[in-house]
């Protein structure tokens, strides 16, 4: 995921200040984690106007292809000089500008509605909505306490199912004192006294001025016996201002006011100091009493939003608006030191809550929350009907949850996904495999499928983009040499030929191709994969065999899928007589014709003759050599029928009226397993060769027989049992429905995909084949695959 | 972690030196000037140095691709060179070995060209006379083959520790440069390069640690079948771990320095 922050924070004086700490806090955090994410950041140019800013923001989304964009600080104008903060009022972001890209923004307080006769006025109103207008229409929202969520969504109508409360962290330098340490700030500072510690701010908010007031009140009750210590940058004519507010008051000498302290001697300050005290009007997250509990010192504080929240029961309550309320809590905790010192190892413990791992963790937990992979979809046609796509293409709108998805096809078919849906409402788009080249930037991840079948040729020239962009395979077999010799020898591309041989055998595949070309050897005896699968982050595939066959071969990353199976959706009506065998020949599967002729054969002659076998066979080359003799020479021509190339409602309609399909291909083709799991899931009793991909598929759902030398008469036994029992016939369909609809389904299979894609991810750059750095004759070092 | 060494052949398979090779958008290859890019890149990065809010110092940035590098991380880089005029003088320039603007440091497009364009600033600098105005304001130092080219052995020595200067508390210092394998007596000591040897790193690194820097180094040299090899002017092999030049075989010599 490529995320970006916005900076424009930390060149202003917001990075001075609180947000400008949680940003950097929050961003290193993000940094530190193990994740595979890049990370981009924007400087927003707010001096040339609304239009460059757009220009500006758009070429680095661009550019920098970002998923997901942090607006780390979207009141970021109110933190501007107030002459430029006016006249770059009307310069922000606009979430109509990021396009695809997600947007995510941290919101730290929404002050202004909760004491708006304090800080809004008639200028500062519509801009400050507006900016509220932009984190609302955000993908998600970053709380950072449940007192601003709940404000936010109360005060603004913030969707709450946006909002993620991800609280904040404390620096680990704020930690208890060692036993021994002598705390030598205080000294420094002029504290002279046992004394209240508070940490405060210019803003009327942080109620310093009824602080002073309840504190000299409380002091008297005490004997005067402490001193008050205001901590922060204050501007001397503050300092004077409080120091005189303790004069008239008749507390002169009771308090210090520090100006800035360095964050070292705060902690010896807080580690000093009796009690805590900020009893503050409103705090978005109260991040010092935090550090105050991580000292372990006892703290009171207000009983209002994100205070309470935060202190719980790990600190002493107070009304804020009430000085006796101040005072009596000052009182009381001074006096009753078990009180203090319970409240001070509650908050020690309470504070562990508040670390920036946590905070990174759920951050990057919303990043992953809304992140939408763009997605390109290799997606082959079906591989029996041309009209059709297949399983992969049907699996896809089960990944528009997680991704923007553009299917590339080899040519547009009328087989929309949902057929239901208006081309506007359709998630999913779907172009020719010739647009690919001038989209293909904007992807970010792209999911191929092939197998040995002239249906996948579109997609080899592809293939290389994984190269470039992170991508997975869904591969049809392990041995994909047919693929190689159709796009290269049968396109009289010897060259093309020998470098996939090259990348599979390197010094060998000299020997490799003049041992094929020559016929010394069979294709099957040359597995060819790597120059297919070679930049491919993972490999889904659908047998377990296919995977160790994948593991032993040194590929990594291999994922082992159930292969989808969409039943087909065809009217069964019609007459059930004659007995009806059907089988198909497509894809290369090669069925053994001679075989099932020669059985059908047998059935005849053993009284079976009302039956009927069709071969579906979807080019004329699917067809073996010399069956139409076959067919003559064995007596069956009243029993056989030859359809090439049927048109699809024709294939349905065959198929679904068959009352048995043998579905037997060569188990050297290594042909995908699609139209027989297609049949089995269509509750059409069929009869396969025992293998890997039906395991799953109980022995009593579907007919499974072993090829071997006694493999005719076990078919034979199989066709005549399927023949003869109409009970086994039906019990194998009901079986073979009620397991293909549990496991071989579209979502099943697309869980898979949704999984690789997520893992090929945390992948990095891990190739998938294992390659070591031989040295070549000549000396020079060369890359070679293992 | 990384630690001061010499280039070593079996770096170049780690996991850290080939994802320095793919941040650096640089093909990997049997070359020194490869390793100290990448072992400089991975020293930063794994001391968590290669973030936004850290400050890093360039010296001789030429037109090596670590400067834009480091400011895709989001640090803010100020990148130094000695000026034009010098530069031409020594030869750089002709070698186009210099950057003679902030676009050139950027010119594979490792970062972004806005976020560049924020975060690294270019100015000339001479290594034998750097700047007070630089003391104590970065997280980091780093050169690459540079402080060989200061026309002396102690010119360079001197350079090592004033540039520690630079450094806040915490900081660290990544330089790379030539050291002699064929003798710790003789070497070469001309204007324009030096070689270092042995005992010249070692009295440096004595000179660090009297200072109160922590540095710890391994002076193991491989005996690999690249590193072997010694590549012979004009030096165009693609295998170049070890050189000759003069009489003396050479390789690269990483340092990390850290201010505590």
């Amino acid at each position: 995921m490529n995320i970006a922050f916005d900076m424009f924070f930390a060149k202003t004086e917001a990075m001075k200040r609180g947000i400008g700490r949680y940003s950097q806090n929050m961003i290193e955090a993000i940094l530190k984690q193990e994740t595979n994410n890049s990370y981009y950041y924007f400087y927003p140019d707010v001096s040339k106007g609304a239009d460059y800013l757009k220009d500006q923001l758009q070429q680095f989304l661009y550019r920098n292809r970002i998923d997901v964009y942090h607006m780390t600080s979207p009141f970021n104008l109110f933190h501007l000089p107030a002459s430029l903060f006016q006249a770059y009022s009307d310069t922000m972001l606009n979430k109509a500008w990021f396009g695809y890209t997600r947007v995510a923004a941290t919101l730290y307080d929404v002050i202004p509605l909760v004491l708006e006769h304090q800080y809004m006025n008639d200028f500062v109103r519509p801009i400050y909505m507006r900016v509220i207008e932009m984190i609302r229409s955000c993908d998600i929202i970053y709380a950072i306490s449940e007192t601003t969520k709940a404000d936010a969504v109360r005060l603004t109508g913030m969707d709450p199912a946006k909002i993620s409360v991800v609280m904040g962290g404390y620096d680990p330098k704020f930690k208890p004192l060692s036993p021994g340490t002598a705390a030598t700030a205080p000294l420094r500072y002029g504290i002279s006294k046992p004394y209240v510690l508070c940490t405060g701010g210019d803003d009327p908010r942080k109620n310093l001025a009824r602080l002073i007031e309840a504190f000299i009140i409380a002091n008297r009750s005490l004997a005067e016996r402490y001193q008050l210590v205001i901590v922060y940058n204050s501007s001397d004519d503050e300092k004077r201002a409080m120091l005189e507010q303790a004069r008239l008051l008749g507390g002169e000498g009771s308090i210090v006011v520090t100006g800035y302290v360095p964050d070292g001697e705060l902690v010896e300050l807080y580690g000093g100091a009796d009690l805590f005290a900020f009893p503050s009007l409103y705090e978005g997250f109260g991040l010092p009493i935090v550090e105050a509990m991580a000292c372990c010192t006892p703290v009171l504080t207000s009983n209002n939003s994100s205070l309470a929240e935060i202190g719980d029961d790990a600190v002493y309550q107070v009304d804020p608006a009430s000085r006796e309320s101040i005072a009596q809590g000052i009182v009381h905790m001074l006096s009753d030191p078990q009180l203090a010192q319970g409240l001070a190892a509650k908050g020690l413990q309470r504070s562990c809550q508040y670390n920036w791992e946590s905070v990174a963790l759920k951050v990057t937990e919303g990043y992953e929350k809304v992140y939408r992979r763009k997605i390109a979809v290799f997606a082959p046609r079906h591989p029996f009907y041309p009209q059709t796509y297949g399983a992969l293409y049907h699996a896809v709108p089960y990944l528009t949850n997680r991704g923007e998805i553009d299917v590339f096809v080899e040519e547009r078919l009328d087989d929309r996904i949902g057929e239901e849906r208006t081309e506007e409402e359709s998630p999913i788009e779907v172009y020719l495999h010739t647009e690919f080249e001038s989209r293909k930037t904007k992807y970010d991840f792209i999911v191929y499928e092939i197998g040995n079948g002239e249906r996948y040729s579109f997609v080899v020239p592809y293939l290389a983009e994984m190269a470039r962009i992170p991508g997975i395979v869904v591969l049809n077999g392990s041995h994909l040499h047919e693929l190689a010799w159709m796009n290269t020898v049968e396109r009289n591309d010897l060259h093309g030929y020998y470098r996939v041989l090259d990348k599979e055998f390197g010094p060998a595949a000299p020997h490799w191709m003049d041992a094929v070309l020559g016929g010394t050897a069979p294709r099957s005896a040359a597995p060819l994969d790597r120059y297919y699968l070679e930049h491919a982050k993972s490999v889904i595939v659908y047998g377990r065999q296919t995977r160790d066959r994948l593991l032993q071969r040194s590929y990594r990353n291999v994922i082992e899928a159930l292969a989808p199976a969409v039943a087909l959706q065809a009217d069964k009506s019609g007459g059930r007589s004659p007995f009806r065998f059907a089988t198909v020949a497509a894809d290369g599967s090669r069925p053994p014709h001679r075989l099932i002729l020669r059985c059908l054969r047998k059935l005849i002659d053993e009284g079976c003759s009302n039956v009927s076998y069709t071969i579906l066979a979807g080019r004329e080359a699917e067809l073996p050599q010399g069956a139409a003799e076959l067919v003559s020479e064995l007596g069956l021509e009243p029993y056989v029928h030859l359809k090439v190339e049927p048109q699809y409602a024709q294939f349905k309609r065959l198929l679904s009226r068959a009352h048995a399909v043998i579905a037997l291909s060569d188990p050297s083709a290594d042909a995908s397993p699609d139209i027989a799991l297609e049949l089995i899931a269509s509750s059409i009793p069929t009869i396969v060769y025992d293998g890997d991909f039906y395991r799953f598929v109980p022995d009593d759902a579907t007919a499974k027989i072993q090829p071997g030398d006694d493999e005719e008469s076990v078919l034979l036994l199989t066709m005549l049992k399927l023949y003869r029992d109409k009970e086994e016939r039906e019990g194998m369909s009901a079986r073979a429905s009620a397991c293909m609809s549990e496991l071989h389904t579209l979502p099943n299979f697309s869980e898979a995909l949704q999984e690789a894609i997520e893992q090929s991810s945390s992948f990095g750059e891990n190739p998938t084949v294992l390659w070591r750095i031989q040295e070549s004759p000549g000396g020079v070092p060369q890359i070679r695959n293992t | 972690m990384l630690q001061s060494q010499l280039c070593r052949e079996t770096d170049f398979t780690q996991p850290w030196f080939l994802n320095a090779c793919v941040k650096l958008n640089e093909q990997m290859r049997f070359h020194r000037k490869l390793w100290e890019w990448c072992y400089i890149y991975e020293a930063l990065r794994e001391r968590g140095k290669l973030m936004p809010f850290r400050r890093g110092l360039g010296f001789g940035v030429g037109k090596e691709p670590l400067t834009a590098a480091f400011a895709s991380h989001g640090v803010e880089v100020v990148a130094t060179d000695l000026d034009v005029a010098r530069a031409k003088e020594q030869g750089w320039v002709d070698t186009n070995q210099h950057a003679v603007s902030l676009a050139d440091l950027n010119e594979r497009g490792l970062c972004d060209p806005h976020q560049f364009q924020q975060l690294v600033t270019y100015e000339s600098a001479d290594m034998n006379n750097i700047s007070p105005s630089y003391a104590g304001q970065f997280d980091f130092t780093w050169s690459s083959c540079s402080f060989e080219h200061l026309g002396s052995i102690e010119h360079g020595k001197r350079f090592i520790v004033n540039q520690m200067e630079c450094l806040r508390p915490g900081g660290v210092a990544v330089h790379t440069t030539e050291y002699n394998l064929t003798s710790n007596e003789d070497t070469l000591e001309a204007p324009v390069l030096v070689i270092f040897r042995n005992r010249d790193i070692e009295a440096m690194i004595a000179e660090l640690r009297g200072r109160g820097y922590r540095v710890t180094v391994n002076y193991t040299a491989g005996t690999g079948p690249f590193e072997s090899y010694v590549d012979l002017p004009p030096y165009s092999n693609p295998v170049h771990l070890r050189l000759l030049l003069g009489q003396y075989v050479s390789t690269s010599i990483g340092l990390i320095i850290e201010k505590l």
